[in-house]
């Protein structure tokens, strides 16, 4: 026969329904005979009920925690409407740039950055002629741009769609632009390009690229709020470690640009379309 | 053309559709997509719906104040979470799965001290009760057939079973409370509270013997 001892330890899982059924009629065998134990059982029935009743009691919210719930977040959505609906009073004084980009490269290496970007972009955009003020920067955001962007591990255009979805989250236009037109080469539709910005749950891509862009979505709107779920969600689809990093750079990549990009008013070139 | 002007010529704005109106029975994927489009009324309908259950998760871990604190904090992440939320789940459970969350950082910001190196079975007091073979030496009484007799019995009980719950180490309540959901299975509270589905048994066992212990002191002494 059980112990006493042995019947304490088993008491919460006996009445929780967790024990096997060998145990529990061992524990059923026990309590029959032992008064003591049937005593303790009933404390703990008497402990639950009142906890949860207490439980019940305390979680009833006062209309005025309503009220401020209500106003807190109105006060959250516009200011989110705020920054998604266009340039702020201030900035309408003066759109000019903040820095003109360099046209004809005297230096011989950004001459050469300039070739391979030709190359692979088709032109240097403006972004790039801004960096080429300063060659090392230039040179070395290209070649996070060309290994990110033209080589690794994820799709190209799935790549395209993390920066038009990071980018329109940060408000920048110009990114939102060169990406929607390497999301239209690769097939994508209008429509298609709309419905992935208000939801990118509903996209054609696959159910790892979704869970990627859930990921990398909230990592750069909210760096705080935990990831594990997230994280999980991506783990559980298949992802691989190097498509996890892969996404977070791009990500991360982008939304720097987008704040050098608006801090320094860079224009969209005119003739991309 | 600044970077966010080309965003509106570009003409595509993703807060730009709004709806007013929310009905009052709205289904929950229809409210689901009210929130993804960021509808301030639907947002209002929902905080009327679940605020009850995220403050009765937030206060299975955290005094009343900072419950509400933690709930508003959870309804702001909502706005940004809400294109993530898959619906396997459904909202409610989503939404206290956040509060959860928030909570439990709250817990840990204020480094409250923590259960896990500690997961023997019994209540050291329980242990002294036992003699060497097991049996009882120091039994309980009084439990069975027991209810409280007055309301002034009732409210000096639950005066005194709150300020041990609040007193208890670690998450040792909140895995009690939160197990007494009865949309809460085990496996839920484990990976709430970050730990395996044995310690939420062993949290919620040690959970109730402190209050049978805690109840048996109160009745004998009259102390809380």
């Amino acid at each position: 026969m059980l112990t006493c001892r042995e019947v304490t330890t088993l008491a919460s899982d006996f009445l929780d329904g967790d024990l096997s059924l060998f145990r529990r009629m061992r524990v059923r065998f026990h309590l029959a005979r032992c008064s003591g134990c049937a005593e303790f059982l009933a404390g703990l029935r008497v402990a639950d009920q009142r906890a949860d009743r207490l439980r019940q009691s305390m979680v009833r919210p006062e209309p005025e925690l309503l009220d401020r719930l209500k106003s807190s977040v109105s006060a959250g959505l516009s200011e989110e409407k705020a920054w998604s609906v266009g340039p702020r009073s201030d900035l309408e004084a003066s759109n000019e740039p903040l820095i003109e980009g360099v046209d004809e490269p005297s230096d011989e290496r950004v001459r050469r950055i300039f070739e391979d970007i030709r190359q692979k972009e088709g032109f240097v955009p403006n972004l790039f002629r801004a960096y080429a003020h300063q060659p090392d920067v230039l040179e070395y955001n290209w070649q996070r741009e060309k290994s990110l962007m033209y080589g690794g591990v994820l799709g190209e255009a799935f790549k395209s769609a993390i920066v038009v979805v990071v980018s329109a989250d940060n408000g920048c236009g110009y990114c939102v632009h060169h990406h929607q037109v390497a999301l239209q080469s690769a097939g994508f539709s209008q429509d298609e390009f709309t419905a992935l910005l208000s939801n990118p749950e509903g996209s054609r891509f696959t159910g790892r690229e979704k869970a990627l862009l859930a990921l990398v979505r909230q990592a750069n709107r909210d760096p705080h709020e935990p990831a594990d779920a997230l994280l999980a969600r991506v783990r559980a689809e298949g992802a691989t470690d190097a498509e996890i990093i892969e996404a977070m750079s791009v990500m991360e990549l982008y939304s720097s640009w987008n704040k050098f990009l608006d801090v320094m008013r860079i224009p969209l070139e005119t003739d991309v379309s | 053309m600044a970077c966010k002007d080309s965003l509106q010529k570009t003409g595509f704005n993703p807060f730009a559709k709004r709806v007013q109106s929310v009905p009052s029975e709205l289904s929950e994927e229809a409210l689901v997509d009210a929130l993804r489009n960021r509808d301030e009324a639907a947002y209002h309908h929902a905080v009327e719906k679940y605020t009850g259950s995220m403050l009765a998760t937030a206060r299975t871990m955290l005094d009343s104040a900072a419950a509400e604190d933690v709930v508003q904090e959870a309804w702001l992440s909502v706005m940004h979470a809400i294109d993530g939320f898959e619906g396997r789940s459904g909202l409610k459970s989503w939404l206290c799965r956040i509060t959860a969350n928030k909570a439990k950082n709250h817990l840990r910001k204020h480094k409250r001290e923590s259960l896990q190196d500690d997961f023997s079975v019994l209540e050291s007091d329980m242990e002294s009760r036992f003699s060497p073979d097991g049996r009882w030496a120091n039994p309980f009484h009084g439990f069975e057939g027991h209810s409280p007799s007055d309301n002034l019995e009732r409210d000096v009980m639950d005066d005194c079973l709150q300020k041990h719950l609040g007193k208890m180490p670690g998450e040792q309540s909140a895995a009690l409370l939160l197990s007494q959901q009865a949309e809460m299975p085990k496996d839920d509270v484990a990976s709430l509270l970050g730990v395996s589905v044995g310690n939420v048994r062993v949290m919620v066992h040690r959970a109730r013997q402190r209050l049978v212990l805690m109840l048996e002191r109160l009745r004998e002494t009259g102390e809380c």
